[in-house]
C-alpha cells in the first residue's frame, strides 16, 4: 500500500516537472492531464472515490479540454522563450525551498498519523457527500452556481466579437473593401 | 492462495470484458459495412474471398481489413513528432475501453462457494466513472487534429471537441432525475432496481418507463458524444474528407475506427443498463436461476441487448441526412438543454408528489 | 501517513508557484496555478482522511468549482490580450511600461 502511494507520488512529480518546465504549451497541457490523472489516483488510495471520478470529470476532462483547445485556437504551440534569467530562477528557486522546508518541518512535528481503523462505512461515497453538501453547506452550494453564472457571462462577454456590417454592394469591389480586416479585429 | 485466486478472477474478468467489447466492436463493423450495403440496395464487401466463398462480409471485414491495415506503411506528417502522432490513437481508444469496467453483465454468480460479481469494479459512483471517461476521449481527437499540421484536420478536430464537450452536459443533466427514481448512481444496483414490476401496472420498472424522455435525450446525446450521423459532421466523409482523421492511415487509422465502434458498443451497454433493465429479463427474475446459469442467462440477455442497441444505431446512421454544424449546436444548446431541465424538474416534482 | 501527503502537496505547489515565476507563457502560468490548486487538494482531502470528516471533500468539491470558473475567465483574457497584443508572452503587455 505504501509503495503504491510512493511510487505515484514519484510519477507526479515527475509529470509535474514536465508541466513547468516544457517548452511548448501543448506539452505542458498534456502533462498536465498526467499530473490531474494521478491525483485522481492519489484521491483513490485516499478513500476519495467521489473526488477521485469528479476529478478525472471536470479537471481532466472539461477544464484541461478548454486550455488545450485555446491552445489549438490561438495556434501558438510554439517555443519563443529567449534569454533566460538565471538569477531570477535562483532566487524563485531559493524561495519556494525555504516554503517547502518550514511547510513540512510543521508537519513532520504535529501529532498527526493516518488512522487506519473505523473509518466509517461509505466515506468518501456519493451519499455521504451529497447528504453533507445539501444539509450543511447549500448555501455555498448555491453560491458556487451563481460564481459558475457569472464565470461564463465573463467568459462570454470577453471574447464575444461584435457582429460586422456586411459589406454594401456586390461582386470585387465589395469583397476588396473588406480585404483589410483580418481575423484579428 | 486466497490472493493468487483473486487477482486470476479479475484478471479472467478483465479479458472477458475486454474481448467482449472488442468483439462487439469488430462484429458492429461488419454490421455497418453489410447493412448499409442492405439499406443502400447495393452489395457491399464481397471483395474478399477465398475459393468463392466470402462468407457474407466476414472475410472481408475482419480478415481482409486488419491484415491490410497493418501492413501498411506509418508515414508521419511533416513537422510532427512521432510520439504525439501516435498518441492520439491511443487518447481515443484508452478511455473507451477503459469504461467498459463498471458495466454489469449479470447477477452474482457462485462458484465452488465463492461468489463473483460479474462486474469488473463495483464502484460507489459507477455512472460517474464512465461520463469521466467519456469526457477523456475527447483529448485524442483534439490531438489529432493538431498534430496533423493540416488547418482542415485542426477544424474537423475543434469542431468535433465542442461537439463533444456541448452533448456531454446534455447526456448528464438528461439522466439526473431517473438517478433520482433509481436512488443509486451505482450500475448493478440499478439493474437490480429494474427487476421489480410497477405497483399499478404489471410492467417491469425499466427506465424506459420511468423516463422516456430522459431516454430519448440520453440516446440522442450518446449519439452525438460519439460523434455517430446524424452528428458525425467531424469525419464527415463528403466534406473535410475524413475531418481529423485524414493523416491517419493504416493502423492508426483502424485504431480512431476501434474506438468509434467500441463507443457505440459503450453507449449501447449503457443505454441497456439504464433504460433497459440491464440483464434483466421482464417478469422473470434472472438471479434466482441457479448460481451459474442465472449469469450465464443474465449475460446472454444483455449481450442481446447490447447487439440490438448497436443494430439500432447502424440503422439511424444510415437513415438520417447529416446535421450542418450550427445546427447541431443550437440543437444542444438551445433545444435539448431546456427539455433535459424541464424533465429533470418535472420528474423531481412526480417523485415528490408520490412520495408525500 | 498525513504528513507525507501534506509534505508532498508543499513540494507540489512549491513547482507550480515557481512556473507561475519563472515562466514567461501566459499559458504555462495558467497551467502551474491549476497545478497549486490540485496541490490544496491533495493536502485537503489528506486531512479529511486524517479526521475522518467528509467536510474536507466538500471543500476540495468548491475548490474544483472555483478553478472551472477561474480557468474560464482567465482563458478569456488570454484570448483577449492575444487579440490585442498577438502575442500570449507576460512581457509583450508592455505598453504602460516606463
Amino acid at each position: 500500500m505504501e509503495l503504491a502511494i510512493y511510487l505515484f507520488s514519484a510519477l507526479t512529480l515527475l509529470s509535474a516537472l514536465g508541466v513547468v518546465f516544457s517548452a511548448k504549451p501543448l506539452t505542458s497541457a498534456l502533462y498536465l492531464v498526467l499530473t490531474l490523472f494521478l491525483v485522481a489516483v492519489h484521491f483513490a488510495l485516499l478513500d476519495a472515490g467521489f473526488l477521485a471520478v469528479t476529478q478525472v470529470l471536470v479537471y481532466a476532462g472539461a477544464i484541461m479540454v478548454l486550455v488545450v483547445f485555446v491552445i489549438m485556437l490561438l495556434g501558438v504551440d510554439e517555443v519563443n522563450e529567449g534569454r533566460r534569467n538565471i538569477p531570477q530562477f535562483v532566487v524563485a528557486l531559493a524561495a519556494v525551498s525555504v516554503f517547502v522546508a518550514i511547510f513540512a518541518g510543521l508537519s513532520y512535528s504535529a501529532p498527526l498519523e493516518l488512522k487506519n481503523v473505523a473509518l466509517p462505512a461509505g466515506f468518501g461515497g456519493i451519499e455521504a457527500i451529497g447528504a453533507k453538501l445539501f444539509r450543511e453547506y447549500v448555501l455555498a452550494f448555491e453560491l458556487a452556481s451563481v460564481l459558475l453564472l457569472a464565470a461564463i457571462v465573463a467568459a462570454v462577454t470577453l471574447t464575444i466579437e461584435p457582429k460586422r456590417a456586411l459589406p454594401e454592394g456586390r461582386g470585387l469591389k465589395a469583397m476588396h473593401k473588406t480585404k483589410n480586416q483580418g481575423v484579428i479585429s | 492462495m486466497e490472493l493468487a485466486t483473486d487477482i486470476l478472477i479479475i484478471v479472467l474478468k478483465a479479458a472477458i470484458a475486454m474481448g467482449a467489447l472488442l468483439q462487439i466492436a469488430s462484429l458492429t463493423t461488419w454490421v455497418e459495412r453489410k447493412g448499409s450495403a442492405l439499406i443502400q440496395d447495393r452489395i457491399g464487401a464481397n471483395r474478399a474471398s477465398i475459393f468463392g466463398f466470402d462468407l457474407a462480409g466476414l472475410l472481408n471485414t475482419l480478415i481482409a481489413d486488419p491484415v491490410k491495415a497493418i501492413t501498411k506503411e506509418d508515414w508521419l506528417p511533416k513537422g510532427t513528432s512521432q510520439f504525439m502522432h501516435s498518441l492520439a490513437p491511443f487518447l481515443a481508444v484508452f478511455p473507451v475501453l477503459m469504461s467498459f469496467a463498471v458495466i454489469p453483465f449479470g447477477p452474482d454468480i457462485t462458484i465452488a462457494g465463492k461468489t463473483i460479481s460479474l462486474q469488473l469494479a463495483n464502484l460507489n459512483a459507477g455512472l460517474l466513472y464512465v461520463f469521466a471517461m467519456g469526457s477523456l476521449a475527447v483529448y485524442g481527437v483534439v490531438l489529432a487534429g493538431w498534430v496533423s499540421n493540416n488547418k482542415f484536420s485542426l477544424l474537423g478536430g475543434l469542431r468535433a471537441s465542442a461537439q463533444m464537450i456541448s452533448y456531454e452536459v446534455v447526456m448528464g443533466l438528461s439522466i439526473i432525475g431517473l438517478l433520482a427514481v433509481y436512488g443509486t448512481v451505482d450500475l448493478q444496483k440499478i439493474v437490480v432496481y429494474q427487476g421489480s414490476n410497477f405497483d399499478a401496472l404489471p410492467i417491469p420498472r425499466w427506465g424506459v418507463f420511468l423516463n422516456p424522455i430522459g431516454f430519448i435525450l440520453f440516446f440522442t446525446a450518446m449519439m452525438a458524444e460519439t460523434k455517430r450521423a446524424p452528428f458525425d459532421l467531424p469525419e464527415s466523409e463528403s466534406e473535410l474528407v475524413a475531418g481529423y482523421m485524414t493523416e491517419y492511415s493504416g493502423m492508426k487509422f483502424l485504431l480512431f475506427w476501434l474506438g468509434e465502434f467500441a463507443e457505440i458498443g459503450v453507449a449501447a451497454a449503457m443505454i441497456t443498463v439504464l433504460f433497459f433493465g440491464g440483464w434483466q429479463l421482464p417478469w422473470l427474475d434472472v438471479a434466482s436461476f441457479g448460481p451459474i446459469l442465472g449469469g450465464l442467462v443474465g449475460s446472454v440477455v444483455f449481450g442481446a441487448k447490447v447487439l440490438f442497441f448497436c443494430v439500432l444505431q447502424v440503422v439511424i446512421r444510415w437513415t438520417l441526412p447529416r446535421f450542418r454544424y450550427d445546427q447541431l449546436m443550437n440543437l444542444c444548446w438551445k433545444g435539448m438543454l431546456p427539455i433535459s431541465l424541464v424533465n429533470l424538474m418535472a420528474t423531481v416534482a412526480l417523485l415528490i408528489a408520490i412520495n408525500s | 501517513m498525513t504528513e507525507y501527503y501534506l509534505g508532498f502537496s508543499a513540494v507540489l505547489f512549491a513547482l507550480g508557484t515557481l512556473g507561475v515565476i519563472v515562466r514567461r507563457n501566459t499559458l504555462i502560468v495558467l497551467m502551474c496555478i491549476e497545478l497549486m490548486l490540485n496541490a490544496v487538494n491533495i493536502s485537503l482531502v489528506a486531512l479529511a482522511r486524517e479526521f475522518q470528516q467528509v467536510d474536507g471533500h466538500i471543500y476540495v468539491f468548491f475548490v474544483m468549482t472555483v478553478a472551472a470558473a477561474e480557468a474560464a475567465v482567465g482563458l478569456g483574457i488570454v484570448i483577449g490580450v492575444f487579440r490585442n497584443f498577438v502575442s500570449t508572452e507576460k512581457e509583450s503587455i508592455a505598453s504602460l511600461h516606463g
